[in-house]
């Protein structure tokens, strides 16, 4: 007896506690210690309920919630008018009110009538946080935090104990922000009609603490004010929400450079006093033992094993890092061939100071995938397989191949995957690994050789039999069946039924069933074992409709400026999808720092819920600014009249020079309440300066498909070398996108249909072309027309593209009829394809640009003005160029002067980027050949294409040696007269070839380009004049474009 | 006259009760009311009520004889939480056997110390413990039913895992049982309570893990107790777990 008792005292105390069921010695010591009976319950007699069951129902109310709230849940409760009373039916009503989420409380009183009883449910209802706002405390972005912090989530139940928790959450996030004294007022605005109510926080900071005492306790192996220092805790400094971090940082910093990799460290208090505003802080911190990590078993470089075992860089010790470090060492291994290494690692603490980490790797044989090839395979060819596989045979890229049996087991799954998404549910995969012995023995170094067949038994392809739906009460079967994939007599493929039981669930999620559930039953079709019956199984669940949206905070814009916007209206089903939708279009309008979505009420089980919709606008004025430069060899030099004066040589190639510039602009966004924005922007550069008005309506009259912008503006530029340009001009835009699904033309392209209308002036002093020219030339020319472009973008990434084509193509016409004084027309076609090669590890990427240009009308308009005329040159087309230097020559300067045709390729073998020291896989480099020229007529285009040498050189070496006096009056120069002015004897029409070498630093922005390019056929040209010479005709020379160019700049190429 | 006075004097003795009725027919009365809810899951006036009055078929000790309607309430808080990781570690709620209920219904009629003063092995004794606690035999098995599904749930969650060393069978042994034994008294072999120890240790483990588990289940669950005089029942653990 005394070992019974014993042994069932103890047993599930714990569980009898709670479920009141306990076994049977329980029941027995119970009984020995005399338990009286517990109380008995209240007497059916006395019970109203028990009392009145089974009289009818003659009438039910709500009180405090209205019925139409509660609609339609009145002609649902499961006690019902007519029926009789009930405690069950009662009981589950009350579960039905209060899962409405309406009543905090609820209860069901009755009261005798006549011949029944009358019910009546009521409560105190239930109230939701609406909008939540906080003003007052110091610190930028302080008050969002403490909204953040307060947890009063919009849209869920609001009560007091929310709300203490949430000021508590407040006054924690303040004091980590050093500010201990905090007064808070909230005020609540109550919207009964919708049961919201909104809180609106008050801060008042209060001094904010400044650092005191600081105490350390345990092992810290260093003296208190050193602590300090390394805690950038200096005495006085004012206390903020990063303070405790960056002293814990700070000092952990300093034991993991000590190798102390199991330090500990944390704050174990930090008590303020009121009356000097310091914040004093208790340390804990025990520097542990130093950590050694080495590597037994194979040699490898020390930085590598750093790299490699993560503890380094996590700056502590346990067992998961540890088996990361097993795993790199082993890949690092297996990517030397080592496929067959094993690493393992021990934990060794030869002193209490001191834990060594000793990874113990054993190599085995260094193998060479040799062959990868699959077996068996009759529906795919073994091309399209193997492009499946993630183990790699050997080639000149990779000397040891890919494997391991990670990899193999990936491989068996995606050729199983294939197989059986293409009806060929039986198949099996099984991979037959040979490994040759090494060819001398294991001392040898040469790798042994592996191959790896890949065996396929197909079986039996199975198709589609029937497709039935079950469980959809509210949608037709006819609605559904035409989203499907999956149809009958298709192969079957368990990659379609999942993404149609996706479909399936998208659908019915838009429609607001938000609980629903899709699942996908497969039977064989017994008549034919080829086919297998398919039916989605459909839970529906309860649906849900918007009973209204509530927009709040707007403050300047209009409502009917984002009532397009809102793709959610009262009655629609509650489509999670069309919430997000709305979230996105008002977020694209750019007019508002925050827009937050919340569904009123959002676990209750109502029919029709609120959505929420609160914006926060964004300021009206933006002021941005930005610095920039760039750096090159044949940086423009165009004012050689100047440099006479400092002796500094001129030169028609430019110079080797960086150009900074800083950008500005201040923009008043929301203009009128409205989408429209106008903003004033300014460059000041060497190359460029401008200030521009822009008028910008992205959506014209609301239309999401066209967009209006107006600009107007000066520009000085000093682009190319030969001139300084000056343009006053004004343009209108519309742009046309494809975005709507309805449009019928791919969104891919964008249409810009302008009116441009310019006057543009060429500095006299600074033109570097032969005197007679120079007036012409100078002349201000007004130009003006229409124009238009298109552009059709399939690029994957507009910064880095790896895949896809650009395509531009822009057309001008400056016409007498639009006020031009110069009539000619411009064409400008460019298109890049971009390839991926090697899985698409390297990217191989064209472009190819031509333009043409035609002057037409009398012959007084048959000179282009030399700002409207087409260049090439420099970091964006040709880069064996200087900027803008390709192509024609002034015949007595040797300057550019630009031409009327331009056809050119470049190019690009972008390499995937090595794993380098300190780099990492930062750094890529870019093979690439530029050809091309800018030519005199677009019709010599074409015919250059095919000349690699500059015709006719002999003729580009004969100066005139006449010109050896003060005068400029002469020379005149001869040979063909053209579009683009009388050219000389010196041709330039043929297609010069610049290979490089390219740099590409990634950064987030895109890449920073460092390119080399050695111009394989640079032009030469004759220098007869050069106004930098105190006597401009004194030096007659023959000169040449650089072989050598190189260029730093932002961005890729193309 | 007499007859008026008799019709007056039956109509005053008749119109009291017919005052009282009219009283009480225009008087609310409370049938039931939500007293708490657990992670969405609704604890009625009605069920507390029902807790109560099957305590009868619970053992109770001297120290605590009295079923309160806070522990009562506490119960039902801990078994909604454990029913609802039953629903989500199974998918459904498992139910016993009809067996397995038979054979537990007929040890509770055997030992629950109640049932054993009213004789209840025997049928008629059964019958008269039922009525005079005013219960019937659907409700006991339904008492009994869900009680064992929440016992095999704790039973196959917490007792996988739980290894009992043979150190620690030696230490119970020798600290707990053997000094119960006086001098000249033969204590049992450590080979013979060997397994009866192992499947003691085995319980406290359960039982330590079972609380720990509860008490976080607790913390972690939105538990709101609406009437004021009940919040006892929340317990210390569920002291500001959210209410949401």
């Amino acid at each position: 007896m005394r070992w019974g008792g014993q042994l069932w005292l103890g047993v599930l105390l714990a569980v009898w506690s709670v479920t009141g069921l306990c076994v049977p010695g329980g029941w027995a010591q119970a009984a020995a210690n005399g338990a009286a009976q517990p109380k008995i319950r209240t007497a059916k007699a006395e019970d109203p309920a028990a009392r009145w069951a089974g009289e009818p129902v003659r009438s039910i109310s709500f009180e405090n919630v209205t019925a139409t709230r509660l609609n339609p849940l009145p002609q649902h409760l499961a006690q019902g008018v007519g029926d009789p009373l009930s405690e069950e039916k009662l009981a589950t009503s009350l579960r039905q009110l209060y899962a409405t989420g309406l009543f905090e409380t609820v209860e069901v009183v009755g009261r005798r009538e006549a011949d029944g009883v009358g019910l009546i449910f009521r409560g105190k209802p239930s109230r939701f946080i609406g909008l939540v706002t906080v003003d007052g405390a110091k610190g930028a972005t302080l008050n969002t935090q403490l909204e953040y912090a307060s947890r009063l989530t919009a849209g869920t139940r609001f009560s007091t104990t929310r709300l203490d928790a949430g000021l508590a959450q407040m006054r924690a996030t303040l004091a980590d922000s050093g500010f201990h004294e905090p007064v808070i007022t909230q005020t609540l605005v109550e919207h009964p009609e919708e049961q919201l109510v909104d809180i609106a926080f008050h801060v008042t900071s209060g001094p904010q603490a400044r650092v005191g005492d600081v105490q350390v306790t345990g092992d810290p192996g260093m003296s208190v004010s050193e602590f300090r220092r390394l805690a950038r805790l200096h005495p006085g400094a004012r206390v903020n929400h990063e303070t405790t971090d960056r002293a814990l940082s700070g000092v952990l910093k300093r034991y993991q450079k000590e190798n102390h990799l199991e330090a500990e460290i944390k704050l174990t208090a930090q008590d303020y006093a009121p009356a000097t505003d310091l914040a004093n802080f208790h340390f804990s911190a025990t520097r542990g033992p130093v950590v050694t990590v080495r590597v037994e078993g194979a040699s490898i470089d020390p930085d590598r094993v750093k790299r490699a075992v993560p503890v380094y860089e996590e700056g502590t010790v346990d067992e998961d890092l540890l088996n990361e470090g097993n795993r790199r060492l082993r890949d690092y291994f297996q990517r030397q061939g080592y496929f067959d290494v094993k690493v393992s690692h021990r934990r060794l603490t030869p002193r209490p100071d001191e834990v060594d980490i000793v990874y113990t790797v054993d190599l085995g044989l260094r193998r060479r995938v040799e062959k990868v090839a699959v077996a068996g395979n009759h529906y795919f060819d073994a091309a399209t397989l193997k492009d499946l596989l993630s183990v790699r045979a050997a080639d000149y890229l990779d000397h040891h191949g890919s494997y391991s049996q990670a990899l193999v087991a990936a491989d068996v799954s995606a050729l199983q995957a294939v197989y059986q998404n293409n009806g060929f549910s039986r198949v099996t995969v099984s991979p037959d690994v040979s490994q040759a012995t090494p060819p001398h023995g294991s001392a040898s170094r040469k790798p042994a050789g592996l191959s790896i067949v890949y065996n396929i038994v197909e079986g039996a392809q199975q198709r589609v039999g029937a497709v039935e739906m079950s469980g959809n009460e509210h949608v037709e079967t006819s609605k559904l069946l035409p989203l499907l994939n999956t149809a009958p007599g298709q192969l079957l493929s368990p990659q379609n039924l999942a993404g149609d039981r996706d479909t399936l669930l998208t659908d019915y999620l838009s429609r607001g069933f938000d609980q629903a559930q899709v699942s996908v039953a497969q039977t064989a079709d017994p008549k034919d074992g080829g086919l297998v019956d398919v039916t989605f199984q459909i839970h529906e669940g309860q649906q849900i409709f918007v009973r209204n949206v509530l927009l709040t905070g707007l403050h300047f814009t209009r409502d009917s400026t984002v009532a397009r916007a809102i793709t959610l209206h009262a009655g629609d089903p509650l489509d999670q999808s069309a919430l997000a939708e709305t979230q996105s279009n008002l977020y694209n309008f750019a007019l508002f720092n925050e827009v937050r979505t919340a569904i009123e009420n959002p676990r209750g089980a109502e029919t029709f819920k609120t959505v929420l919709v609160q914006t926060t606008e964004a300021r009206r004025w933006a002021l941005t600014y930005g610095f920039g430069f760039e750096t090159q060899t044949g940086q423009p030099q165009n004012n050689c009249a100047g440099f006479k004066v400092t002796g500094t040589p001129c030169n028609p190639n430019g110079k080797t020079g960086i150009s900074p510039r800083v950008l500005g602009s201040v923009t008043r966004n929301n203009l009128f309440g409205r989408e429209q924005s106008a903003s004033i922007q300014g460059t000041y550069g060497l190359l460029e300066q401008n200030i521009d008005l822009v008028y910008q309506n992205p959506h014209f009259h609301g239309n999401k498909s066209f967009g209006l912008t107006f600009t107007g503006g000066y520009a000085n530029s000093q682009d190319v070398t030969t001139y300084v340009a000056s343009k006053l001009d004004a343009g209108l835009r519309v742009t046309e996108n494809f975005n709507a699904p309805s449009a019928g033309i791919s969104r891919a392209n964008t249409f810009i249909y302008e009116f441009d209308f310019r006057r543009v002036k060429v500095a006299s002093e600074s033109l570097q072309v032969y005197p007679a020219a120079i007036p012409q030339l100078a002349a201000a020319v007004r130009v003006g027309g229409p124009g238009l472009t298109w552009i059709r973008d399939t690029r994957d990434s507009p910064l880095d593209a790896h895949r896809g084509t650009y395509l531009s193509f822009q057309e001008f016409l400056s016409n007498h009829a639009f006020g031009a004084q110069a009539q000619f027309n411009r064409l400008d076609v460019s298109h890049s394809n971009y390839f991926g090669l090697d899985h698409g590890r390297i990217v191989l990427a064209r472009n190819t640009r031509y333009a043409q240009e035609r002057a037409y009308g009398p012959a007084s308009d048959e000179l282009i003005p030399l700002p409207e005329r087409i260049y090439a040159g420099g970091p964006i087309s040709l880069r064996g160029f200087a900027v803008n230097a390709a192509g024609p020559r002034d015949p007595e300067t040797g300057f550019p002067i630009g031409g009327a045709g331009a056809l050119m390729n470049s190019t690009e073998l972008r390499l995937p980027p090595p794993n380098l020291p300190w780099l990492g896989n930062s750094l890529s480099f870019v093979l690439f050949h530029d050809m091309g020229n800018v030519f005199t007529d677009a019709g010599e285009a074409w015919v250059s294409a095919m000349r690699i040498h500059q015709p006719n050189r002999d003729a580009c070496k004969v100066l005139n040696n006449s010109g050896n006096t003060t005068s400029l009056a002469d020379p005149i120069p001869t040979g063909p007269s053209t579009s683009t002015g009388v050219q000389g004897q010196c041709n330039f029409n043929y297609f010069s070839h610049a290979p490089g070498l390219g740099l590409r630093y990634h950064t987030p922005v895109g890449p920073i380009r460092l390119d080399f390019s050695y111009n394989l056929n640079p032009p030469i040209f004759p220098v007869n004049i050069n106004y930098s010479l105190a006597r401009p005709a004194s030096q007659p020379q023959v000169g040449e474009a650089r072989h050598f160019n190189f260029i730093f700049s932002l961005g890729q190429t193309f | 006259m007499m007859v008026h006075l008799a019709c007056a004097g039956t109509c005053a003795v008749a119109m009291l009760p017919l005052g009282a009725w009219a009283q009480a027919a225009t008087a609310p009365v409370v049938l039931d009311s939500v007293v708490a809810v657990v992670n969405d899951e609704v604890i009625l006036a009605s069920d507390l009520e029902n807790e109560i009055h099957l305590s009868s078929l619970e053992p109770r000790s001297a120290a605590d004889p009295h079923e309160t309607e806070t522990d009562a309430l506490g119960r039902l808080i801990s078994r909604a939480l454990i029913r609802q990781q039953m629903r989500e570690e199974e998918g459904q709620e498992a139910l016993p056997s009809a067996q397995e209920v038979a054979s537990r219904l007929q040890l509770m009629r055997r030992e629950l110390p109640a049932c054993v003063r009213s004789k209840c092995e025997t049928d008629a004794g059964w019958q008269r413990f039922l009525l005079s606690h005013d219960l019937d035999q659907d409700e006991v098995e339904d008492y009994v039913r869900n009680r064992l599904a929440i016992l095999h749930f704790i039973e196959l969650r917490f007792r996988q895992g739980i290894r009992i060393s043979h150190e620690e069978i030696e230490a119970y042994y020798r600290d707990m049982l053997a000094p119960q034994y006086t001098a000249g008294e033969k204590a049992p072999t450590l080979d013979e309570v060997s397994p009866r120890i192992e499947e003691i240790l085995l319980q406290q483990k359960v039982n330590v893990l079972f609380s720990d588990w509860l008490e976080n289940l607790r913390k972690q669950g939105q538990i709101e107790v609406l009437d004021p005089h009940l919040e006892a029942a929340l317990g210390p653990a569920a002291q500001g777990a959210g209410t949401q």
